[in-house]
């Protein structure tokens, strides 16, 4: 079972590994756009989260997620989806 | 049967009965590649025409229309390119945010060209990303949506919704010339170039009738465009085609595709070859069977030597050799290719003295060796510069070297400024209101490279105009400089930015910044906060004093001569800044503080 507050958390890490960004410094409303990574990087973190979460997002999703609340709810849907 | 235009080539697909070749899109979540027949594709597009003619006033849209396209799909970006073709307007293809690096980047665009012409562009969006845009597009510019997936039911038809034959000499779409922030350079590319091109590159080739292309390259890019999914259209090459980002991902799946579909031509920039030859396991290498490769193209940014030899390293095991990897040379503005290398030989390198490298100079060869040479990866030496041949100048196409001046320079082994005329020459840049079409001078484009030529072989040895390369894309450095400099709240006068090594992908990107009067800590801020937003990967701030940037003598900064400057180590400067995510947030938070 996937809640959001879990997604959220893995999410976190996930990031601030990639990143090096502080724990501290990760939120729901961070802007991936905003969060340091240039496009190449960007490709790169979600692909580490499709294989953290057994997902595939298409490029569109990649796309339109904006922030990580954004991220959270489309992990979630696809997750109990498949 | 030879056609003279783009309309043509549809029109005899889609009246191809037999089916022959398709497009084949790679779906990520099935796993598979999906077939559509360039019949099919050639029928929908009919179809798409029908409904951007709609759009128009009373159902008829003006021909010359201009139509932007903002699709991640390659099969919906392809319906839409062809669908505006088929009724006599011309598309015109952005990159999505994810190249961008952001929505915003994208919305600047249509709004832009959206308004550019005299009548506002239509824009083809794809339905998902319809609501992501809907406050941001202006009212004025109407918008078509079209469905990403290939195999949804989607209209066709026979023929194209306009009786409408456009001339060889006609403008069939416009390309974008560079991706950096604000730019907004693009040339008009005649259905006459393209054909030119596609014959010129497939008789360099000694192609035959049944050659298979597979591309990740994204259709924004010329290469990807032109050199790979027009190419394989107007020969009837089936291609197999992935997204860049599907690519990034998995690389792997760009050369299994290759292997199961038994293609003999690819295409992609050093980073492609590099990418793969580093993140394609060794298992997956040992089980790929690619000997029916013919030709690895190899282009759009500097080849080095190093990705070379490790792509043929790693792929020997699959039947990769070096006779298959072969560079070429092109822009934009010459619709794409100008120089390929020798399909029967095996392409080389020259290693020449880095310090005698001028306009108007000999060059130095210190070395020269061929992609099987056993020397090859030793090659590097402090002192020189490893430089692969770009090949032979094409069929219609002619390439000289001039001076500063302009002036032709004669004679083997002397440096100068690359310029090309001939029948793959673009129409010009695109203009505006008043002239759709500024056209290049004499027909004739100097390129902003500095290349020599070498037993009748092209050698690109630096970048003079002011462009960086990066992944295959182009970032017009006028441009960086006027964003960054707006977010300095200086004059962009002071801002210059130039890579560290254009032989090295990998190398700085640097920005130099001379300090006039003062600069304060919260601009510096502001600008590292903008970095995360732009496209461009920028990695150091030089803070220096004022009157640093290297000129020539009537005030024009020398970018050439700031790399030169800064592998020695000898650019003066106060303060350099790394640019990385914790430096990012840490300015954040200053300026939040400040808030």
């Amino acid at each position: 079972m996937n809640d959001n507050a879990t997604i959220e958390q893995r999410l976190t890490n996930i990031i601030a590994s990639k990143t090096k960004l502080e724990a501290a410094d990760i939120h729901p409303q961070l802007n991936l756009e905003d969060s340091g990574l240039d496009s190449f990087a960007r490709i790169e973190l979600i692909l580490v989260i499709e294989e953290e979460f057994s997902i595939e997002l298409s490029d569109s999703e990649s796309a339109n997620v904006a922030t990580i609340a954004d991220l959270t709810s489309l992990i979630n849907e696809k997750t109990a989806a498949s | 049967m030879q056609h003279t235009t783009l309309q043509e080539v549809l029109s005899t697909h889609a009246q191809d009965a037999t089916e022959r070749s398709a497009l084949h899109c790679w779906d990520g979540a099935q796993r598979e590649y999906v077939p559509v027949s360039y019949a099919a594709l050639s029928r929908r597009a009919f179809a798409f025409g029908a409904r951007l003619m709609a759009q128009g006033t009373d159902g008829e849209l003006p021909a010359g229309s201009v139509v932007m396209i903002a699709c991640h799909s390659p099969y919906a970006t392809l319906v839409a390119f062809y669908g505006a073709i088929s009724v006599g307007a011309i598309p015109m293809i952005f990159p999505m945010p994810l190249s961008l690096g952001s929505h915003e980047a994208l919305s600047a665009r249509i709004e832009h060209w959206g308004f550019a012409f005299e009548r506002p562009a239509l824009l083809v969006l794809e339905s998902g990303l319809v609501e992501k845009f809907h406050d941001d597009i202006p009212a004025a510019i109407k918008t078509v949506r079209l469905s990403d997936d290939p195999a949804a039911e989607i209209d066709e038809q026979n023929a194209p919704a306009r009786a409408h034959q456009p001339l060889p000499e006609d403008v069939a779409f416009f390309q974008t010339t560079s991706s950096s922030t604000g730019d907004h350079k693009a040339v008009a590319i005649s259905h006459a170039n393209i054909i030119a091109n596609v014959v010129g590159i497939r008789h360099a080739q000694n192609m035959d009738a049944n050659e298979r292309m597979a591309t990740w390259l994204p259709l924004f890019h010329d290469m990807g465009l032109v050199g790979t999914v027009l190419f394989s259209f107007c020969n009837d090459y089936p291609l197999l085609i992935m997204t860049p980002t599907q690519f990034v991902k998995r690389p792997a799946l760009w050369l299994k595709g290759m292997h199961e579909y038994e293609c003999t031509i690819a295409t992609a920039p050093n980073f492609g070859f590099d990418y793969c030859s580093r993140l394609v396991s060794e298992k997956d290498a040992n089980e790929m069977d690619l000997r029916k490769v013919k030709h690895l193209f190899i282009g759009a940014e500097p080849i080095r030597v190093s990705t070379v030899h490790s792509f043929v390293e790693k792929f020997s095991v699959a039947g990769i050799g070096p006779q298959v990897i072969r560079p070429a040379y092109g822009l934009a503005e010459s619709t794409i290719i100008t120089t390929m290398t020798d399909p029967d030989k095996v392409s080389q390198f020259v290693c020449l003295d880095a310090d005698a490298i001028g306009i108007n100079e000999p060059v130095t060869v210190l070395d020269q060796m061929r992609f099987d040479d056993p020397r090859m990866a030793q090659h590097d030496s402090a002192k020189s510069i490893a430089v692969c041949t770009a090949g032979s100048v094409i069929e219609g196409m002619l390439v000289e070297l001039v001076d500063e001046q302009g002036e032709l320079i004669e004679g083997e082994g002397i440096a100068g400024e690359i310029a090309i005329t001939g029948t793959s020459v673009a129409m010009g840049y695109v203009g505006g209101r008043e002239n759709l079409v500024d056209r290049f001078d004499q027909g004739r484009t100097r390129t902003g490279d500095m290349g020599v030529f070498l037993e009748g072989e092209l050698y690109i040895l630096e970048r003079l105009k002011n462009v960086i390369i990066r992944n295959g894309e182009n970032f017009l450095v006028s441009a960086l400089e006027e964003h960054l400099a707006d977010l300095l709240d200086i004059s962009h006068e002071h801002v210059a930015v130039f890579e560290s090594d254009i032989h090295n992908p990998d190398s700085d990107i640097v920005v130099m910044v001379e300090r006039h009067g003062t600069i304060d800590e919260d601009a510096v801020n502001r600008l590292l906060v903008s970095m995360p937003k732009e496209a461009f990967p920028i990695n150091r701030i030089l803070l220096s004093k004022s009157r640093e940037i290297p000129r020539t003598t009537s005030g024009k900064k020398r970018h050439f001569y700031c790399r030169k400057l800064y592998q020695k180590d000898e650019i003066k400067h106060q303060q350099s800044i790394e640019v990385s995510p914790q430096r990012i947030v840490q300015a954040m938070k200053a300026l939040d503080t400040q808030a």
